[in-house]
């Protein structure tokens, strides 16, 4: 069986029904399929015709240099490019076979199964049971009880439990930015997600924080998708199964830079024999 | 300051032992100079005020015998300083002498007017306190504006010396020339005003206030600070005999024709007032915050936006008096609208509680009072409360949409939290204006004459609702009225002063803690 | 998100639902609720548009009925503005609000400028921590307070005391000055060698609308000089000294400063935020190439902030014209008042002319159209000032878009 994807927007998809390709999408569900994706700001293009498929329990890492729309991607994925007002995609996304851009879909209901953790440690000026519990609380759980368990349960898998387990009352804003950023995972994680998206969460950490973070994305990815953008390739290289390189192409004319995906593999692959010449050129440094 | 060694001369130490020592020139001459003329200063000060303000005729002639001595005094240091200053200075500093010559120039011409006007016999005062600062500084500021990046240091000695001796020397000259002549108010003036300057300007140096340019800053700013104390000072000092004699009845007091009546009061201001307050807040607070929340949160960025976001701001810098007339319109003559609108809510009224109608239209109330500056108080809840908004940070709303919250969640949860302290200081700047405000109530028709005080308030449901139906008063009117009844009764004089006071108090005090709250949530969220 | 168990969380990896577009349409109870609470937010910002819109209406509502009604000889050229008895003489109101308001920018431009700067620039934090919390202080002293300060001490102690030939020569100083900074920059821009037509036509333009001002300054010192009695020209009962006959109620000069001192707030938090928005690196800049502190704020500091100085001018302006206690207080007219162009007779504004017409009787009463002359003058000021706030506000905007 096919994925069912439902073309949207009068655009025409080829759809690869080959045997092969059905079967690799049998043996493990796509999650994310993005056909012919473009993200545009008004008239800027920030990324253009992005072919993509994120895979059910995988690591998938978007990497590249600044400017190329990773992080645009990765919005799109929970639809929180819809807070900027003039952004407009074109193209063909679908979340588990539904177009997410389709006008019924409500993106509130999409961001309670699309969670995200944003690149600065953003914790709510509450208290650290009051944040973890935020998801929850508004998803209708109101029993004290029930949202005790969740809090645990997430600060748990955010292996922060240990460190916090005696002041859930104290500010979140009071701890170090590497406990912000594994509570902001707990936030996320205790909504029961589908699918976590990361964007850069340890840049704004020291390397142990960072460490505690990598080795922690490889925990949760048994029970998440994760989707990461970074810019750190050898986080990518550490963490991902897959991963997809986009560079950005300046328009002579305008001098805009659009970004476009260039190579997308499994990380070993990626890492150690691009097929690409701008990814090697990327990985082996010899620019960005 | 890294010099190579020339010789054996150790050119570092030498420049620095002569900085010290330059520097410790000026602060010994600025020392002996601040001391003097400061001494001068005070004491021309006292004399000013002494003849300005009091008729006593011995006063006067008590320090007009002071006089020439002080002035010989001045004259004689001041000579001495600046003989003694030229050579104590290091290297040919020409800026130094052509100051000097610049002074005695103003100083000359100075002297040319003071003549012409004593030939003429009789002087204001305070005038030609003024002129001559006024005319140097003039000069000075000329000068430094001619040219970019002079420097308007002042050579404060010179300044203040040349000032005092031409001052000083003005007086001898013309005690010279009449002998029967008693130093009268304007010399007095002048002397004051002189040795004021110049013990300013020396203590502008010891503060570290070092140009022409900074110093004029300086004085205004000063002025306005100076003036603020003088308003208070004035208004209580006129207000203490109500304030000292009679707080209690006062408080409780109403409205009455006379000012020696014991039972005149402010009683029904306050009330008025408060009712007012009551108003604001629950009308103007709910549709101003929500009017924000919109503007910041749900508009779209089209052009609509922006012109709502331009009404806002233009009907915030309308003046109240415009308000007032809208008042007078909608609610005290009324429209064939808000007639209509009264009269639905009146029938609604009277089915529940089965009494007089809540709310009249056609003739002032307090109702027209309250609603009016409810309207006049809106845009600038609205535009401090949009401020407040716009100041919490993306991340936090990311955050809480990235978890799956709609739109009124995070405003309820994440937003209006934030912005709390900024509105509640919104909320109380605008609480103070409208209770301080007077000029819309006047046109609504509040009353400055005469109330007859009703029942109390708390005597009954009626009597409760019903004084939104009647003719009010407000604090800011009890004290117009009594000022202006002052000219007849002049005992009502005090009594505003007193009134004043109160209303003060209370506007300053919710001022002061808008604004320390707003301090306080800035330096904790930093 | 609906029913989950915790411990199915934790152990259990799931095997995802099957989707429909219907599972991510949520359900239609928020999505209502959602526009409702939109709508109401929507329905308070409307009120300002209602507002607008209302005052709009009773203006012209009640000022039209005026303006086809009245006998336009009576609005020009007349004795003066007595309401009640039908004579309606606008120059009155219109001459005594300029003269007010002139009065008062002389008092809060200078001292409110140079208190901006001076916390700007100059003042350390200390300084600042104090003085500027006494400025909002000010800022909030209701008008009512400035009234009764101006009647009971301005009034007698400044303007009195001073005495009125004093006070000329203070204006000749002022008009002298103004003019030598007329000189002045004439002088400058003629050594400056940027001769492009565009720019001499600018500075021409300048310089004659500087001259103008001028003129004008000294014309007026000098008229109020001769005018010594309620009817103009009347020289012979004009005294020398301390000529001006001593009202109880005040004079227009004392209310001016009053109106000044409650000005001097505004100007002087517009300035400053005109200057905080000036970039630091401009500072450093001008720093780094050696210029004193002096020389950095009037020619790097003041330029870049010149657009919401003007601002702040025209927002003071603006509030001078629109006050109405203070005039109305210590202004020194009841609700009538003769044509004067001195601002030591006592006057009535636009504004206080309004409020002395809702006073003294029970309701607005007199002949004929005095109740809509009421509104013909508010809608004259109203108009003025709209004008004024329109043109600060594209000045405020100019600010913004250059920083």
């Amino acid at each position: 069986m096919t994925s069912t994807d439902v073309p949207a927007k009068g655009v025409t998809l080829s759809i690869d029904e080959s045997p092969a390709a059905t079967a690799a999408s049998q043996a493990q569900d796509v999650v994310f399929r993005a056909r012919d994706l473009s993200v545009f700001y008004g008239d800027f293009r920030a990324v253009r015709n992005v072919d993509i498929d994120i895979r059910q329990g995988e690591i998938t890492a978007l990497i590249g240099p600044s400017g190329c729309g990773k992080s645009t991607v990765l919005r799109s994925f929970n639809r929180m490019n819809d807070l900027i007002p003039t952004a407009r995609l074109e193209g063909l996304l679908t979340y588990r076979g539904v177009d997410l851009y389709h006008p019924k879909v409500d993106p509130v209901e999409v961001r309670r199964r699309i969670g995200m953790v944003f690149q600065k440690p953003n914790p709510f000026p509450k208290s650290i049971f009051d944040n973890v519990a935020y998801g929850p609380r508004i998803a209708g759980i109101k029993k004290k009880g029930e949202l005790n368990e969740i809090v645990e349960a997430s600060l748990t898998r955010a292996a922060l439990w240990e460190e916090v387990k005696d002041r859930l009352s104290a500010s979140a804003t009071g701890m170090s930015g590497g406990q912000q950023q594994r509570m902001c995972i707990a936030r996320a994680i205790a909504s029961n997600p589908d699918v976590l998206l990361m964007d850069e969460p340890c840049s704004a950490l020291d390397p142990i924080a960072t460490a505690r973070i990598e080795e922690l994305m490889i925990e949760l990815k048994k029970d998440y998708t994760i989707v990461i953008v970074t810019h750190n390739m050898q986080q990518a290289a550490r963490v991902s199964d897959r991963t997809a390189f986009f560079t950005a192409e300046v328009d002579a004319k305008t001098e805009q830079r659009t970004g476009v995906l260039v190579e997308f593999d499994l990380t070993t692959t990626v890492f150690s024999t691009p097929a690409d010449e701008r990814t090697e050129n990327y990985i082996t440094g010899r620019f960005g | 300051m890294a010099f190579a060694s020339i010789g054996d001369i150790d050119v570092a130490a030498r420049v620095e032992e002569t900085i010290k020592r330059r520097g410790a020139d000026k602060k010994v001459v600025a020392s002996i100079w601040t001391s003097l003329a400061g001494a001068g200063g005070v004491l021309a000060i006292v004399a000013m005020f002494v003849t300005w303000y009091s008729d006593d005729r011995t006063a006067t002639a008590w320090f007009s015998g002071f006089l020439p001595p002080i002035a010989l005094l001045l004259v004689v240091s001041a000579a001495a300083v600046l003989v003694a200053k030229p050579l104590r200075i290091v290297g040919a500093d020409r800026r130094v002498d052509s100051d000097l010559f610049a002074f005695v120039v103003i100083g000359g011409g100075a002297l040319l007017m003071m003549l012409r006007q004593l030939s003429r016999g009789g002087l204001s005062d305070m005038v030609y306190l003024l002129i001559i600062p006024l005319v140097a500084w003039t000069f000075s500021v000329v000068r430094a504006l001619g040219r970019p990046n002079r420097s308007t240091r002042l050579e404060l000695e010179q300044v203040a010396l040349g000032l005092a001796a031409i001052g000083a020397g003005l007086i001898v000259v013309k005690r010279l020339l009449d002998p029967e002549y008693a130093t009268g108010g304007w010399a007095w003036g002048l002397l004051a005003g002189l040795a004021v300057v110049a013990a300013a300007l020396a203590a502008c140096q010891y503060l570290g206030i070092l140009s022409i340019f900074q110093v004029t800053l300086f004085v205004a700013l000063a002025l306005s600070v100076i003036i603020l104390v003088i308003l208070l000072v004035q208004v209580i000092g006129d207000g203490w005999p109500v304030l000292s004699e009679r707080l209690g009845d006062f408080w409780s007091g109403t409205l009455r024709s006379r000012s020696g009546d014991e039972r005149l009061g402010i009683s029904q201001g306050i009330l008025g007032s408060f009712w007012i307050a009551g108003f604001v807040v629950m009308i103007a607070f709910p549709i101003g915050i929500a009017a924000a929340v919109y503007l910041e949160e749900y508009a779209p960025r089209n052009r609509f936006t922006t012109m709502l976001d331009i009404i806002v701001r233009n009907l915030a810098g309308v003046p109240s008096v415009v308000y007032g007339l809208l008042g007078l319109f909608l609610f005290v003559k009324g429209t064939v609208v808000t007639h209509w609108i009264i009269d639905r809510v009146n029938s609604v009224w009277a089915s529940i509680f089965d009494e007089e109608q809540l709310i009249e239209v056609g003739q002032s109330t307090l109702f027209a009072g309250g609603v009016t500056l409810a309207i006049l108080v809106l845009p600038i809840v609205i535009i401090t409360a949009a401020e407040a908004v716009r100041a919490v940070p993306q991340s936090l709303r990311e955050g809480a949409y990235g978890v799956g919250a709609t739109k009124w969640e995070v405003i309820r949860s994440q937003v209006l939290p934030f912005a709390a302290p900024g509105i509640l200081t919104g909320t109380l700047l605008a609480l103070a204006r409208a209770v301080g405000e007077a000029a819309p109530l006047i046109l609504v028709g509040a009353i400055t004459g005469r109330l007859a005080p009703r029942d109390s308030m708390f005597s009954g449901v009626d009597q409760f609702f019903g004084q939104f139906a009647d003719r009010f008063t407000a604090m800011p009117i009890v004290i117009v009225g009594w000022v202006r009844n002052s000219g007849v009764d002049s005992g009502f004089g005090p009594a505003a002063g007193a009134a004043i006071v109160m209303l003060l108090v209370f506007v300053i005090m919710m001022n002061s803690v808008a604004v320390l709250l707003r301090n306080y949530f800035e330096k904790k969220r930093a | 998100m609906t029913d989950f168990s915790v411990t199915e969380m934790v152990t259990t990896t799931r095997t995802p639902p099957s989707l429909s577009v219907e599972a991510l349409a949520g359900p239609q109870s928020r999505q209502r609720k959602e526009s409702i609470i939109r709508g109401l937010f929507f329905a308070a910002a409307l009120v300002s548009v209602l507002i607008s819109v209302l005052i709009i209406v009773s203006l012209v509502r009640e000022a039209w009925t005026f303006i086809t009604q009245v006998d336009w000889a009576v609005t020009w050229g007349e004795t003066g503005w007595f309401p009640r008895r039908g004579l309606y003489d606008m120059p009155t109101l219109l001459v005594s609000s300029i003269i007010v308001t002139v009065v008062a920018m002389l008092v809060a431009g200078p001292l409110g400028l140079g208190a901006a700067i001076y916390l700007s620039e100059y003042a350390s934090r200390r300084v600042r921590g104090i003085l500027k919390p006494v400025l909002e202080v000010l800022a909030g002293v209701p008008s009512v307070v400035l009234g009764f300060f101006a009647l009971f001490f301005i009034s007698p102690q400044v303007i009195e005391k001073i005495g009125r030939s004093a006070w000329l020569w203070i204006g000749y100083g002022i008009s002298g000055m103004a003019a030598v900074g007329v000189g002045m920059w004439t002088l400058r821009a003629w050594r400056d060698s940027d001769t492009t037509t565009a720019t001499i036509i600018k500075r021409v333009v300048t310089l004659a609308v500087l001259i103008t001002v001028v003129f004008v300054l000294f014309w007026w010192v000098n008229s109020v000089a001769q005018d010594c009695s309620p009817v103009a020209g009347d020289t012979a009962a004009c005294p020398v000294e301390n000529s001006f006959t001593v009202k109880r109620s005040g004079q227009l000069a004392a209310a001016a400063i009053g109106v000044g001192i409650l000005t001097i707030p505004l100007v002087a938090s517009v300035a400053e935020d005109a200057l905080a928005s000036v970039p630091r690196e401009l500072r450093e800049a001008s720093a780094g190439l050696g210029a004193r502190k002096a020389t950095t704020t009037r020619q790097v500091v003041l330029p870049a902030a010149v657009s919401g100085i003007v601002a702040a001018f025209i927002i003071g302006i603006s509030r001078a014209l629109g006050e109405t206690m203070v005039v109305f207080m210590a202004g020194g007219a009841a609700d009538a008042a003769e044509f004067t162009s001195s601002p030591f007779e006592g006057g009535l504004t636009m504004t206080a002319g309004m409020a002395s017409l809702a006073t003294g009787t029970d309701s607005v009463v007199g002949e004929g159209l005095t109740f809509q002359s009421l509104y013909f003058v508010g809608l004259v000021l109203f108009a003025i000032t709209l004008l004024l706030n329109v043109v600060a506000g594209r000045f405020v905007a100019r600010v913004r878009e250059r920083y």
